[in-house]
């Protein structure tokens, strides 16, 4: 799209928005706009030159900026004072969110108005792009004792005692927790939450909740931990100083890269692929590597590949080989 | 010169909305000052055809019609206000909460971008959404193959797409679908639609389309089947268990080995460090014994404990350059935090 283009796309929601709201700032209408404050500024300035046509000046609207940047709109045109219908995109990407999240299990209290909004929606909509809605879905897990358990905790608000298992060091470890938020992301369900043993915000996957119980007292999450900024998407952040494995993956080992976060992937002759991970936890990847077996050549460093074959040999012995 | 430009569509629309009756190009290149100051008409019939683009670029509904009741080739334009604005919601407070979530919804860029706009179009409709709370339930969804994006063009364009698919055996083949849905089950992204190929419905996985996706430009040709009963196959596909093999014993050292604890049948607490478990298991579980070391030793079936003994074999074989490094290879207590975080997410 032009800049222009643009432009008049912003002006066409401008002109409600600011009959919405008198009195905005250009700053709240700029952050809400996703634009810079300029910007906002050069844009009232075209709408000086808008309105009904017949060219008289009084035909034509008129913004005013008055103290700390309060923007009033005098003069609207009647024609454009209500936004322009979504786009197929946009309700689809609403309709679809909106449906994904109201089957979401262990979600008690909300369900009801996501419903009402996905209806009230789909009438705005139109046949047309709700058709196309249809043809578009997200699913969530559904059955998962845990989640409507931390859900319970979350609307009552109490905080939880958890034993949650730590792959990596195989160990399961026990926590009392205040719950935050339960995010689900790539398809599992995730609870967000303040730590009081380790005294830090958490993620804990709830697949690897041993057990739960919901506590008699309060949740209570420290004051700095809610004001602060949303954590950028902890998913996967790694260290780089952490040392690279290099892997070579059979053809049935082709799996690998889909589930763990690989630095790079190339395909070999064979119809396998040579992967690169970086992890603050060499466990994890033994642990793969063992699951792995003939399917997988460790390429390096060769403390790793020691490492693996010392845990074989070990291995091995428990069967007197 | 972006100024003047944005102003002359606004007021095209504006003249457009505000008109009953088709108004024809004559009228508009009196009534609009840009146009009446075209040098010639030729300029202005580039600039009005341009014009008419963008705002149909822009999704405005731009309508045709004869302009005149008795001659029918008097061709004119209006925008009809029921089709261009977005219509009266009113919406209480917790369905605007559950817009603003569903708003959030969206990892994937362009769905993001898709949504947060419409968003906007809701706010200045005057609807109220507050903040996020930072207590909640907020699902998010990631879209991260690239042929998400083309996929998704082609359902919205009613496009034949082409790919190359790699199947799970490793084959690879050029494929010509007609996509049908597109859904997510467990993270993973699935497209199910008519292979033309092989002339019947099939699925795919999205991370198993290798390259670009092309859109061929033509029609599809097939009907669509009721979306639910396409989704019903969908789920069956995605979420279908593998087959038991049997029984299994396994010796589990004290304390460890949890992940096969949990999936136990029965459970025998011994006096020697060890437990024994009984539990159903399935192709490929020799990998998932192997995974837990000197911890767990299979005692019956006898296929089960070769397998596993092959498995570690062929990495006790392996050839290693150094083995002095073997120490440093184990991780190190200091990194327990920075691995539980990591642990956690992926």
């Amino acid at each position: 799209m032009s800049t222009a283009v643009e432009q008049v796309e912003r002006l066409l929601n401008l002109v409600p928005y600011l009959r919405s709201h008198p009195g905005a700032t250009v700053a709240q209408v700029a952050d809400e706009f996703g634009v810079s404050q300029k910007q906002i500024a050069k844009d009232l300035n075209v709408l000086w030159f808008c309105g009904t046509p017949g060219g008289f000046a009084d035909d034509l609207m008129e913004p005013h900026v008055g103290e700390g940047g309060a923007i009033h709109l005098d003069n609207v045109v009647e024609q454009i004072t209500r936004p322009l219908r979504l786009s197929t995109r946009e309700a689809v990407a609403l309709l679809v969110a909106l449906r994904g999240l109201a089957q979401v299990p262990g979600l008690t209290s909300d369900r009801d108005a996501l419903e009402r909004a996905l209806g009230k929606l789909e009438s705005a909509v139109g046949v047309a792009a709700a058709g196309t809605a249809e043809r578009l879905s997200v699913a969530f897990e559904a059955r998962d004792v845990v989640l409507e358990v931390v859900s319970r905790a979350q609307a009552e608000g109490r905080a939880l005692h958890l034993r949650y298992y730590v792959p990596s060091r195989d160990e399961v470890t026990e926590r009392t927790v205040d719950p935050m938020r339960i995010s689900m992301l790539t398809g599992r369900a995730y609870l967000d939450a303040w730590c009081r043993s380790s005294q830090g915000r958490r993620l804990f996957r709830l697949d690897r909740v041993v057990r739960i119980d919901v506590l008699d007292e309060p949740a209570s999450v420290p004051e700095h931990v809610l004001k602060a900024p949303e954590p950028a998407d902890t998913a996967l952040r790694v260290d780089s100083h952490d040392p690279l494995i290099e892997l070579e993956l059979a053809p049935n080992a082709r799996w690998v890269p889909e589930y763990y976060p690989c630095e790079s992937v190339r395909e070999l002759p064979n119809g396998g692929l040579r992967v690169a991970l970086r992890a603050p936890d060499q466990d994890r990847i033994r642990r793969l590597v063992l699951r792995l077996g003939e399917g997988v050549k460790v390429v390096g460093p060769a403390g790793f590949a020691a490492a693996v074959q010392g845990t074989a040999a070990a291995a091995l012995a428990g069967y007197g080989c | 010169m972006a100024a003047s430009k944005s102003e002359r569509l606004v007021n095209l629309v504006i003249c457009l909305l505000a008109s009953r009756t088709f108004v024809t190009k004559e009228r508009l290149r009196r009534v609009l000052e840009p146009y009446r100051n075209c040098p010639s008409d030729e300029a202005f019939e580039r600039m009005f055809e341009r014009d008419k683009e963008e705002l149909r670029e822009l999704g405005i509904p731009l309508e045709v019609g004869s302009a005149d009741a008795y001659f029918d080739d008097e061709v004119g334009y209006r925008i009809a206000p029921g089709e261009y604005a977005l219509p009266e919601l009113s919406l209480d407070s917790d369905e605007a909460q559950a817009l603003g979530q569903a708003a959030r919804f969206w990892q994937q860029a362009t769905m993001a971008q898709a949504a947060s706009s419409a968003l906007l179009k809701l706010k200045a409709a005057g609807v109220e959404i507050g903040p996020a709370s930072p207590v909640g339930i907020e699902p998010r969804v990631r879209a991260e193959a690239p042929a998400f994006e083309p996929l998704l063009e082609a359902v919205y364009e009613r496009q034949v797409v082409r790919f190359s698919y790699r199947r799970g055996d490793g084959e690879v083949r050029s494929r010509e679908v007609e996509p049908w849905t597109i859904d997510s089950w467990r993270g993973r992204w699935y497209m199910a639609g008519f292979d033309l190929g092989r002339d019947d419905e099939r699925i795919f996985r999205l991370d198993r389309i290798a390259g670009p996706v092309m859109l061929t430009g033509r029609s599809p040709e097939h009907p669509i089947p009721d979306q639910l009963d396409v989704r019903a196959r969908v789920a069956a596909f995605a979420l279908r268990p593998e087959g038991d093999l049997g029984t299994a014993t396994i010796r589990v050292r004290k304390g460890t080995c949890f992940p096969l604890r949990r999936s136990a049948s029965a459970l025998e607490e011994g006096e020697d460090g060890w437990d024994v478990l009984v539990l159903a298991y399935r192709d490929g579980f020799e990998g998932y014994v192997a995974e837990f070391g000197a911890d767990a030793v299979v005692v019956e079936p006898a296929k089960l404990r070769e397998a596993v003994i092959r498995n570690l074999r062929s990495l006790a074989m392996a050839e290693v350059d150094d083995v002095g490094e073997a120490a440093a290879a184990v991780a190190d207590g200091d990194l327990a935090e920075l691995r539980a975080e990591w642990e956690a997410a992926s």
